[in-house]
């Protein structure tokens, strides 16, 4: 019952969006018909134009049309690239997914030793570190922080490629992240290209989470730490990386997963400027281009498909987060 | 369980024992004031935010080129490199870098005044009605926040300031407009927790109107997160700000806004750097800045 309503809240907020989405690109002064068509469109070509679009039809008949088109999987044509919407975003989803999800899994891997040192050393050095790298950790604006990376590792040392997914042939097709693709076919060069062209994106992902993973982890392990039932075991003798690792640990997994839910919809916000900079095929810089040129069609598609991630990733922490702690109960 | 605090942009988590780091016993301001000032890196923060006003305010009179906030050409000196005369060097066309960072100054605290001011005005009653009334009210309010919650805040906002037309008035209106749900929630969830106060219910009893109630019984009591959330918020806010400009969406040349900077520098990387690297400087110190004072003021407010 519980799971059930929660899908159906899932399910109204999706909903909400993409009115909200629909109805503001229609209200708000931006002109589509005439980004699309350019400059020196007649008032013929315009009004042709907005009734084969289907503009010229009320609001609610225009988003029951969209709604039906939805369920086909018809999102509508973009305006930047002649061609479905819903193609579009299908064919570009991997490439943000893979970056989105090495720079969570490099922040999460990263990130929770370092609380864990930073807390059982308390005071040390790794620990000040940590602290300062909380508040700092989450102040570069990404934007420059992508540029001064290209320039550090691109330009002055030449390590890593700067822009784009691949130099040589993509693996072949299963799943569209290339470095599944790649192993899943032995292709290693692929993988090894793939990896590569990974690093300074995800680095640049990957700052503002490790800095908040870290100090999560280090806070409920200090918390933790302070509880009588350490200083029994202590007491009684049990070692003190077997305290850390068996009881503290398992309480910073679960503030790590209730993290990643907000985390998530920021680092999505954040690929539409780390993807433009790194010239990264994924559909945040689609987003972002279709935005800058008012698509309408496209704005709308893009931001449901992530509004969808972000609620099924909301959702699935939330569930994960209350299976691994059997106090939590959540409300319907 | 640590305590995370749940802001516009972000989470910051702490301990429960860091929260209340309990020093010896002085009257309510003088204690306060004394753990703040004993957070060394608060009061770094504050002095530096303190510096970046001044330099907004007084900078037509102080700036080394008053004239290159705007679209002045000095082809002698293109790209020159950080020197004595030049400190942060020259741009792409000639305008001293320092110059346009300090004008910057500007527009960036503008910007962080203008979206919380916004955001906090939609956010806090909208989430005080919600929590004080409850009911079909707070469910309805807080799915709308929920939706609002569901598209990140930066997707949001460049869309709205595309479509209201891109410059940097209406990327601080749509910022505003995306921003105010996280005050919404904090409203919320507070004034929940003091609902049942005896305070509350002894202002409702003598008959105070719900008005009164909200906004002279609760609101003052619910305050101290809120300045919190501002601090932490004003950062983000600037982040988001500059991160619209860099895109084209906000500022537009010849403003010496920092992100616009940062965009119409970056096709003279690597060789000029200096014109990159300088604005994107003054933005991270602004919001490491905002940070440090954030963190200061959760000392302020913290309760014994």
């Amino acid at each position: 019952m519980r799971f059930l309503s929660r899908l159906a809240n899932m399910l109204i907020v999706i909903l909400f969006v993409s009115i909200f989405m629909f109805v503001l690109v229609r209200v708000l002064p931006g002109d589509p018909v005439g980004a699309a068509l350019g400059e020196g469109a007649t008032k013929e070509q315009i009004d042709k134009f907005r009734t084969q679009m289907g503009m010229d039809k009320p609001l609610e008949v225009q988003y029951a049309v969209y709604l039906r088109g939805l369920f086909d999987g018809h999102f509508g044509p973009s305006l930047i690239e002649p061609r479905d919407v819903g193609d579009i975003v299908w064919e570009r989803l991997p490439a943000t997914l893979e970056l989105v999800l090495c720079s969570l899994m490099l922040a999460i891997v990263l990130g929770v030793p370092l609380g864990i040192v930073a807390a059982t050393h308390r005071n040390g050095p790794i620990d000040q570190l940590s602290r300062l790298w909380s508040l700092t950790g989450v102040s570069f604006p990404p934007f420059w922080a992508a540029l001064m990376l290209q320039l550090l590792l691109g330009a002055a040392l030449a390590l890593v490629p700067i822009t784009g997914r691949m130099s040589g042939p993509p693996p072949e097709h299963f799943t569209g992240l290339y470095l599944v693709d790649a192993l899943l076919t032995g292709n290693l060069s692929a993988f090894g290209d793939a990896l590569h062209h990974l690093i300074a994106p995800t680095l640049v992902m990957a700052v503002g989470p490790l800095a908040q993973i870290t100090s999560m982890v280090r806070s409920t392990m200090l918390d933790e730490l302070a509880k009588p039932y350490v200083s029994y075991n202590r007491a009684v003798g049990m070692p003190s990386f077997l305290i850390n690792y068996k009881y503290a640990l398992r309480n910073a997994f679960s503030s790590t997963l209730t993290l990643i839910g907000f985390l998530f919809p920021i680092m999505i916000g954040g690929a539409f400027i780390v993807e433009k900079v790194f010239a990264w095929p994924g559909i945040a810089r689609f987003g972002a281009d279709s935005i800058l040129a008012n698509d309408y069609n496209a704005i709308v598609g893009v931001t449901l498909v992530v509004c969808l991630f972000v609620v099924v990733v909301n959702f699935v922490t939330e569930e994960l987060y209350s299976a691994l702690d059997p106090r939590i109960r959540l409300e319907g | 369980m640590a305590i995370v605090e749940e802001t516009a942009g972000g989470v910051v988590s702490r301990t429960a024992e860091e929260a209340e780091m309990a020093p010896a016993r002085k009257s309510g301001f003088r204690r306060r004031l004394s753990r703040f000032l004993h957070n060394r890196l608060a009061v770094a923060g504050t002095l530096v935010l303190l510096f970046l006003l001044l330099v907004a305010m007084l900078v037509p009179w102080i700036a080394p080129y008053p004239d290159d906030v705007a679209d002045s050409l000095n082809f002698d000196a293109v790209l020159a490199p950080p020197s004595l005369q030049h400190l942060m060097g020259t741009d792409e066309v000639g305008r001293d870098v320092l110059t346009r960072v300090m004008f910057g100054a500007r527009w960036s605290l503008a910007m962080a005044a203008i979206v919380l001011g916004i955001a906090v005005t939609l956010g806090v009653p909208l989430g005080l009605c919600a929590g004080y009334y409850g009911g079909v009210l707070e469910q309805i309010l807080m799915r709308l926040t929920d939706g609002f919650s569901a598209v990140p805040a930066l997707v949001l906002a460049l869309a709205i300031t595309v479509l209201l037309g891109p410059s940097l008035l209406n990327a601080m209106v749509a910022i505003g407009f995306v921003w105010w749900r996280g005050f919404a929630r904090i409203a919320h969830g507070q004034t929940l927790s003091k609902k049942q106060e005896t305070y509350v219910v002894v202002a409702r009893s003598l008959g105070a109107s719900d008005l009164h109630v909200m906004f002279r019984e609760i609101l003052p009591n619910i305050s101290s997160p809120l300045f919190v959330s501002l601090a932490l918020n004003a950062g983000y806010a600037v982040l988001t700000g500059t991160a619209l400009s860099f895109l084209g969406a906000g500022a537009r040349p010849p403003t010496p806004e920092w992100g616009q900077m940062v965009a119409s520098s970056r096709n003279y990387l690597p060789q000029g750097w200096w014109a990159s690297l300088f604005p994107g400087l003054a933005i991270f110190v602004t919001v490491v800045s905002f940070n440090l004072l954030g963190d200061g003021l959760r000392d302020y407010f913290s309760e014994e």
